[in-house]
């Protein structure tokens, strides 16, 4: 790709390009500096983002606190590792079943099969997770999962249909012959996805793994919804909206919220900055088959 | 090796389209079947099922007179080849043609010599390490040959294989199909819509048109006698030429004008005689047609002229009828006026509504093409037996850059884990002497009797490093002869045992020179202590180590495992020489 560009064009572009970057830095660069900052000099104001005397305490307090402000025995460490476990275990289930039933979908021949898809597909247009909050959460209490387990189970369901759809078009790339070779070279219907599809759609199981990762990172309302009541459970982004209400002595505590903002933000963060040339490069390798 | 044999094979699609409309075929044991016919005619479909693909709608496959009709592809031993060749797109080339075999559970060793050997018989041995995008379609196809022929299977199928090919590359492919044909004596179905690919290459050839096998029989026979006029147009360069004419009945035989000739056809030359008034089809073949001197025959203008080397292809306007003809000599231009002459004995006679042909068989005449390369009737099926030591300097040659930077690594780990229990020998010494009060030890000789020691021990570490590389080099010497699947597999094992050896030795041995006077008793105890604590620390960086060289060495990891361990390896040299080298020279200065 290799255009080229009047010198108005690109001063018109950069300033464009320059103004998004501002508008989507600006919460977070505010939100940094705020959480090196005292609330009193954030209860001052100004915009500067740039606190006068940099302290790490608020990092230090929140951290050892628990979401309603107290000292308890369940702290940041806890929200951290229950953030950790849900996000992996759900890229766990996203990532093995969507690939099995994309690679039924797309391949196999069974009968209802086109009538399953279609079912499942229409899952995609449902907004999971408002819509389907009451009976998700009904389910989960009858069937006692209400706990990290059950609310990767339920992440993983919700974002299926859209994972799948991702999926079976990378698997419709890769040619028909090469599943003929394999059966022919002696494979069965499940070596052919194992030894072949598998390491042949890594690219695309990448993508969907890094986008649900961050998906249930992000996700507040299902565990909110399914986990509220047991502190042990609450993940990470829970636990920071409820920063909002404590601070004990009326006043809310913006420094503490700011500082429990970026212990959140910042793992997706050096995720992506650490992966991100990885992946981009997973995803062109991908598209130029041998 | 096996004999096919197809009953009334049938295949229809779910929306109806009959793919393969009955099919009855024999194909010897050990033949080469050539399956002709125009695309879309269903031969591909046949193959299909011949291979366990698709399933037949109806009818029976027998391998052998074994039923298979029902039986998964693996279960057929049978190979296919196709167009696309179908390589695996993650595996290099080695990979790709041990696949196969792999699913069969066989033993490593067996595999790689099956392999290297297929890649052998196809030229492809030093392309081995490479994936398949970086190759060319030739090296491709040959890769997907070399992996269909690995199994040594009993049928080979093969799907249009050369067809994405060039015409030289196809050529000297087809020469190599036809070697190893001969060679392994399996029967072979290659499936092509190219009529000068299937009279150069079969044995036998089959035409199948609209989802039937029309005829069957030697290349020559077709092209001589074909049975329907459909074979009659689509076999040969330039195409037959077909007239319509009609029958005139008489006496002895029949005649019929064509071109404004009369050509006679005396009685025996039918084996199913035309009434009064048939319409016929004539068949006959470009160069079958003459120049006529003077003006006998049919006057044609010249529409065009294609030289084909000594004879030319020219094709005429007869009475607003195309005909072609093959002149040698003289080439007229075009635009002239000639008079061409053809004669009733090289002509055949067909129905046009049945399509069948009426006259019968001439002797069968030579195909005016190359039919194959005489250099592949030479066989050569003992195979050449290559010397290790050529491998193995071809190993030494090839791989140079490998291999240096693998003894450099090799090198400066055994350096580095020889430091380490060197250090840490002296530190706890030094703690000993400390704890049982005996300051009268610690005196200023002793840092130069440690400093021997450490160096010592070091350089000791880098003398067996480089023995050891040469008993790698007696391994990998080794490896070549046994023709192991991966001569790195062997380096990498003999450098794990060798990583431990010295490793132990530089825990047992050096230290024991030191010339400390320490009661025997304590220095015992404490060096079991030590060997103890140092295994402990040093444990992590020895997994790395034997899990980076051993795997490594395999190609199944990257290379640069190998670069973070030799880095570690050296940091903790640095660490060794620069940090604990200092504290211990303190400490002993300062309790002086």
């Amino acid at each position: 790709m290799n255009f080229r560009m009047s010198l108005r064009g690109k001063i018109f572009l950069y300033i464009f390009l320059v103004l998004i970057a501002i508008i989507t830095l600006t919460p977070l660069i505010y939100t940094a500096g705020a959480s090196l900052k005292t609330n009193k000099e954030i209860a001052l104001g100004g915009i500067n983002p740039f606190p006068a005397k940099p302290t790490f305490d608020n990092f230090k307090q929140v951290w050892g606190m628990d979401s309603i402000g107290g000292k308890s025995s369940v702290n940041y460490a806890d929200y951290t590792r229950n953030s950790v476990l849900v996000s992996l275990l759900t890229v766990v289930l996203v990532v093995v079943f969507t690939s099995m039933s994309a690679y039924c979908f797309q391949r196999g021949n069974f009968p209802g099969r086109d009538l399953l898809y279609w079912i499942f597909m229409g899952t995609m247009f449902v907004a999971a997770g408002t819509v389907t909050m009451y009976p998700v959460l009904q389910t989960t209490t009858k069937l006692k999962l209400n706990n990290l387990i059950g609310l990767a189970i339920v992440q993983f369901a919700t974002a299926g249909a859209s994972n799948l759809f991702l999926t079976m078009g990378y698997l419709k790339t890769i040619s028909k012959d090469m599943d003929d070779a394999a059966v022919i070279d002696g494979c069965s219907f499940f070596s052919v996805w194992w030894r072949i599809i598998l390491p042949l759609s890594r690219p695309i199981l990448a993508t969907i793994a890094l986008m649900s990762f961050r998906a249930s990172w992000n996700n507040y309302l299902l565990p909110n919804l399914m986990l509220a009541g047991t502190p042990k459970f609450t993940t990470l982004v829970v636990a920071v909206v409820q920063l909002q209400s404590s601070g004990g002595s009326g006043a809310t505590q913006y420094n503490l919220m700011m500082a429990g903002t970026m212990l959140a933000v910042m793992p997706m963060l050096i995720l992506f900055l650490v992966m991100n040339k990885q992946f981009v490069a997973g995803i062109t390798e991908g598209a130029v088959k041998g | 090796m096996a004999k096919i044999e197809l009953k009334g094979i049938k295949k229809i699609y779910e929306d109806g389209t009959e793919a393969v409309r009955g099919a009855d075929l024999v194909i010897e044991d050990g033949e080469f079947l050539v399956l002709l016919g125009p695309t879309g005619c269903g031969k591909t479909t046949l193959l299909r099922m011949i291979a366990g693909l698709d399933p037949a709608t109806e009818g029976q496959i027998l391998f052998d007179g074994k039923d298979v009709t029902g039986l998964p592809p693996k279960k057929r031993n049978t190979a296919m080849v196709f167009q696309n060749y179908s390589l695996y797109p993650d595996r290099n080339i080695y990979r790709n043609i041990a696949f196969p075999l792999e699913n069969l559970s066989l033993k490593d060793a067996e595999i790689d010599r099956r392999v290297r050997s297929a890649a052998k018989r196809l030229g492809i041995e030093d392309i081995l390490n490479e994936k398949p995008r970086s190759l060319s379609g030739g090296q491709k196809q040959r890769a997907a040959l070399a992996r269909a022929l690995v199994r040594e299977p009993s049928v080979f199928l093969l799907d249009e294989p050369f067809s994405n090919l060039d015409a030289e590359m196809r050529e000297s492919l087809r020469d190599d199909l036809l070697k190893i044909h001969e060679t392994l004596g399996s029967t072979f179905i290659y499936v092509t819509h190219d009529q000068s690919e299937a009279m150069e290459t079969g044995s036998r050839v089959a035409v199948m048109n609209r989802g039937k096998i029309t005829e069957e029989g030697r290349p020559e026979q077709i092209w001589s006698n074909p049975e329907y006029l459909f074979t009659a147009g689509f076999v040969g360069r330039p195409k037959m030429n077909l007239l319509e004419t009609e029958a005139v009945s008489g006496k002895d035989g029949i005649a019929c004008g064509i071109l404004g000739e009369e050509f006679r056809f005396p009685n025996e030359r039918f084996r199913t005689r035309p009434g009064n008034g048939q319409r016929l089809t004539a068949a006959f073949r470009p160069d079958t047609v003459f120049l006529s001197e003077g003006k006998e025959g049919f006057e044609a203008e010249v529409t065009g002229v294609r030289p084909a080397g000594a004879r030319s292809e020219v094709e005429c306007l007869a009475r607003g009828v195309p005909v072609t003809a093959v002149l040698k000599g003289k080439v007229p231009k075009e635009g002239e006026k000639i008079y061409l002459r053809a004669s009733a004995e090289s002509m055949h006679l067909f129905d046009p509504e049945t399509g069948r042909r009426m006259t019968e068989d001439f002797g069968v005449t030579a195909i005016p093409v190359r039919i194959r390369n005489a250099a592949v009737r030479e066989t050569d099926k003992t195979e050449e037996k290559e010397s290790g030591f050529r491998r193995f300097g071809q190993v030494l040659l090839n791989e140079w850059w490998e291999l240096l930077k693998l003894n450099l690594l090799f090198i400066v780990s055994c350096i580095g884990i020889i430091t380490i229990p060197a250090a840490l020998t002296a530190m706890n010494r030094i703690c000993i002497m400390m704890e049982e009060n005996e300051v009268h030890v610690l005196r200023r000789d002793y840092w130069k009797a440690f400093r021997r020691d450490f160096l010592r021990s070091t350089l000791g570490g880098a003398v067996l490093a480089a023995m050891m590389l040469l008993f790698g080099y007696v391994a990998l010497l080794y490896a070549q002869f046994a023709a192991t699947r991966s001569y790195l597999i062997f380096l990498g094992a003999v450098m794990i045992f060798l990583v431990l050896l010295v490793f132990m030795t530089g825990i047992w041995f050096f230290p024991m020179n030191a010339r400390v006077d320490l009661p025997v008793g304590i220095l015992l105890r404490n060096s079991f202590l030590l060997a103890v604590t140092t295994v402990k620390r040093t444990l992590p960086a020895l997994l790395i180590s034997l899990l980076s060289f051993g795997l490594g060495g395999i190609g199944l990891w990257p290379r640069s495992i190998l670069y973070i361990v030799a880095a570690m390896f050296s940091l903790t040299t640095l660490v060794n020489v620069f940090l604990v080298y200092p504290v211990i020279r303190r400490r002993v200065i300062r309790k002086e």
